[in-house]
């Protein structure tokens, strides 16, 4: 079968999947409720302060897996609702910036320079339809770059790259991530370090668990859930809870908003804001397929670049940072185009990109069967590759959040301003419990609690000390790859101790590392994740 | 003498823990050394990777401490909300896992072994922990007790409760798995 018949099979996976329920003798696919679900849920998280998509991928996954099972039948509706949330959330994120002035994550502060005095002079729902038009638009876009690119990167790494080049690869995406997120080249190494020696403990081939001192309840390691949820989720709640605790003082009664004057957007003042989109989703995009990068700097750059744009035309309304709508289309189309283009390492090479991405890695280490890598797009010369399916049926589910969110979602995220009342005081300790329970219904131990108490203090630690927690998180998850690959690749090549440089390939890889590191340490960007 | 910021301790301690792996903790706790020759064939140890990541570690530390970097913002205040908001966790987990025991034992005289999947029984220690851990937290956000916060608490635990317990018949709350 060629890639062609994986696609339909792809899709046939998602319309053909077991039926939730049969609506006038029509079987409503279960896939596609989980991705509605997935969707609100989403929109819901990222509209409410303090919230974020990936602690709510991190809360739904284990709940998600105990419903459905470790078969391989889970991955499409499981995959389904994260990518619902992973997209919702992405277009949630702008509504308390742009209603509240509070922006619940760093890419939507740049919302807020234009969305909110939209909002005060009584713009709310154009700058809302603006936001929702801009983000979907940037998504739609990257997406499709994804579905285009992640197969044809794929069959070029599983072509070029044997294990030495594979082993040097993960290095330059490790020391990437290490470089680019955060606020210092050192710190984000010291966390990647950290996050590998985490993962070696306990690991390894011999029958003696390694680093682990003899301590038996050590024996079996740190669980991914713990480590990951700690230093991601738990971090962040420790460090919000304080913050709070700081500011509380300063806290006043919520800002009201009037909705007054001219609330629509007419498809004349679409198709002006469709250059600026445009520019954005192509800068997201670009940034997006680059591991660690993340939706920030996208967001930085698309605004930087809209003003310059801006510059250049009559503008809509108003001046640049002044409640204009092409301020909030720039910002709002680089950071959603992020999301679809970071799932390109992720598919194609297994290396997860962003904090949503890792949950997405771990649904498929938690169900099996579907391994992200090369393998995925490989076309086998007799017979059915299940994991090219399954991945077209992943790109389905995609273009379903597209088209749910095309249709629905500007509504639904309209409908959301009413989560700004949730007192976040309350919220993040309940997101505490949710988070344990959730880590505790999947591993049924106690000491799971208290590893991941312990890594929250890690990443709380970390937090403080202004290091980015997104290298630890990725050195995890790719610390047993590298070692597997690179003990392989010291095998094949008949023990030789430069086996890295061995080939052309690798060595260019191990060079871009070390440069990599040397030239964004002397400029940094990003922040927590 | 460069002044000593909290960077450059971060980068001394990164060099210190960098370097006890690397010479001493990484070979001394791994069945297997850096490097085997095992029939005529070389193979890698179980010790190589932790040693080269602590490798890592001490050239990251090195890099930092030389460098210094910015002025970060670790304060004995943060020391002292984190080591409170462990204690209040540590009394609520506490709760969750001896709570359910030693009310079974008080009310019915039985041990909760067997009670452990019997209402109400089997929700009293995850009741009890996860009521305090939400509202002992929101209390100190707030700096004050407020009863409306016990109470909200207390929803939202025996929610969760339910949406976990009711539907899924396989899933253990805490600490039915441990008790």
């Amino acid at each position: 079968m060629d890639m062609l018949d994986h696609v339909w099979l792809g899709i046939l996976a998602v319309f053909q999947g077991p039926a939730l329920i049969t609506i006038l003798g029509v079987p409503i696919p279960l896939t596609i409720v989980m991705v509605a679900a997935g969707f609100l849920t989403g929109v819901i998280v990222g509209a409410t302060p303090g919230l974020a998509g990936p602690m709510a991928m991190a809360v739904a996954l284990p709940i998600l897996i105990s419903v459905f099972g470790f078969e391989i039948s889970a991955l499409l509706p499981v995959m389904g609702f994260l990518i619902g949330i992973m997209k919702g959330a992405t277009i949630g994120g702008a509504v308390p910036a742009i209603l509240f002035n509070t922006p619940g994550t760093p890419d939507a502060v740049l919302t807020t320079l234009d969305g909110h005095p939209m909002a005060t002079s009584g713009q709310s729902g154009k700058a809302l339809k603006v936001a929702h038009f801009s983000s979907v638009s940037g998504d739609t876009v990257s997406d499709l770059v994804l579905f285009v690119c992640a197969p044809f990167l794929a069959v070029l790494v599983e072509r070029y790259l044997d294990l030495p080049e594979k082993t040097a690869l993960i290095l330059l995406s490790l020391a990437f991530i290490a470089a680019v997120v955060g606020t210092s080249v050192a710190k984000g190494l010291i966390a990647m370090s950290l996050g590998m020696l985490a993962a070696f403990v306990a690991t390894g081939e011999d029958f003696y668990p390694r680093l682990t001192g003899g301590i038996p309840w050590l024996a079996q390691g740190f669980s991914i859930t713990s480590a990951i949820l700690g230093v991601l989720i738990v971090g962040e709640i420790f460090k919000s809870l304080e913050d709070m605790m700081r500011e509380r003082a300063a806290t006043g009664t919520i800002r009201q908003t009037v909705t007054a004057g001219d609330n629509s957007l007419s498809w004349r003042e679409r198709k002006r804001l469709l250059p600026f989109i445009a520019n954005s989703a192509a800068l997201g995009t670009m940034i997006g397929a680059l591991p660690g990068i993340g939706s920030t700097l996208a967001a930085t750059l698309g605004y930087a670049s809209g003003k310059k744009m801006h510059e250049r035309r009559e503008p809509m309304s108003r001046g640049w940072g002044k409640g204009a709508p092409e301020g909030v289309a720039a910002t709002e189309a680089a950071n959603s185009a992020v999301s679809g283009a970071n799932l390109i390492p992720v598919l194609s090479l297994g290396i997860p990109g962003n904090a949503a991405a890792v949950f997405l890695i771990l649904a498929t280490e938690s169900i099996g069967g579907f391994n992200p890598g090369p393998g995925v797009f490989r076309v086998p010369s007799d017979g059915v590759n299940t994991e090219m399916v399954l991945a077209f049926g992943i790109f389905t589910t995609m273009v379903c959040a597209n088209i749910i969110n095309w249709t629905i979602g500007g509504r639904i995220m309209r409908a959301m301003g009413v989560m700004i009342r949730v007192p976040k005081q309350i919220l993040l300790p309940s997101v505490l419990l949710v988070t344990l329970t959730a880590i505790y219904v999947q591993e049924t131990s106690l000491a799971a609690i208290w590893f991941t108490l312990g890594f929250g203090v890690l990443g709380y630690l970390f937090r403080r000390l202004g290091v980015s927690v997104l290298p630890f998180v990725i050195a995890f998850i790719l610390a047993g790859n590298l070692e597997d690959t690179a003990r392989q690749a010291f095998s094949a090549t008949g023990g030789d101790p430069w086996f890295l440089f061995t080939s052309p390939l690798a060595v260019i890889f191990i060079l871009g590392a070390i440069a990599v590191t040397i030239i964004f340490s002397r400029r940094q960007v990003g922040g927590a994740f | 003498m460069p002044k000593l910021t909290q960077d450059r301790v971060l980068g001394l301690l990164a060099i210190a823990l960098g370097l006890f792996i690397a010479l001493y903790w990484a070979g001394a706790d791994s069945e297997t050394g850096l490097i085997e020759k095992t029939r005529g064939r070389y193979s890698v140890g179980d010790a190589l990777a932790p040693t080269v990541a602590a490798v890592f570690l001490t050239m990251s530390g090195l890099w930092l401490a030389l460098q210094g970097g910015s002025e970060t913002t670790l304060s004995p205040s943060n020391a002292g909300f984190i080591m409170g908001v462990l204690i209040l966790l540590f009394l609520s987990l506490g709760l969750m896992r001896w709570g359910g025991p030693w009310i079974v034992e008080a009310i019915t005289g039985m041990e909760y072994r067997p009670q452990r999947d019997t209402m109400p029984w089997k929700y009293v220690g995850f009741i009890l922990g996860g009521t305090t851990m939400i509202s002992s937290l929101t209390f100190v956000v707030e700096r004050q007790v407020r009863l409306s916060r016990i109470i909200i608490a207390l929803g939202v635990t025996v929610f969760l409760t339910f949406f976990y317990d009711v539907p899924f018949e396989d899933l253990l709350l805490p600490p039915n798995g441990d008790v």
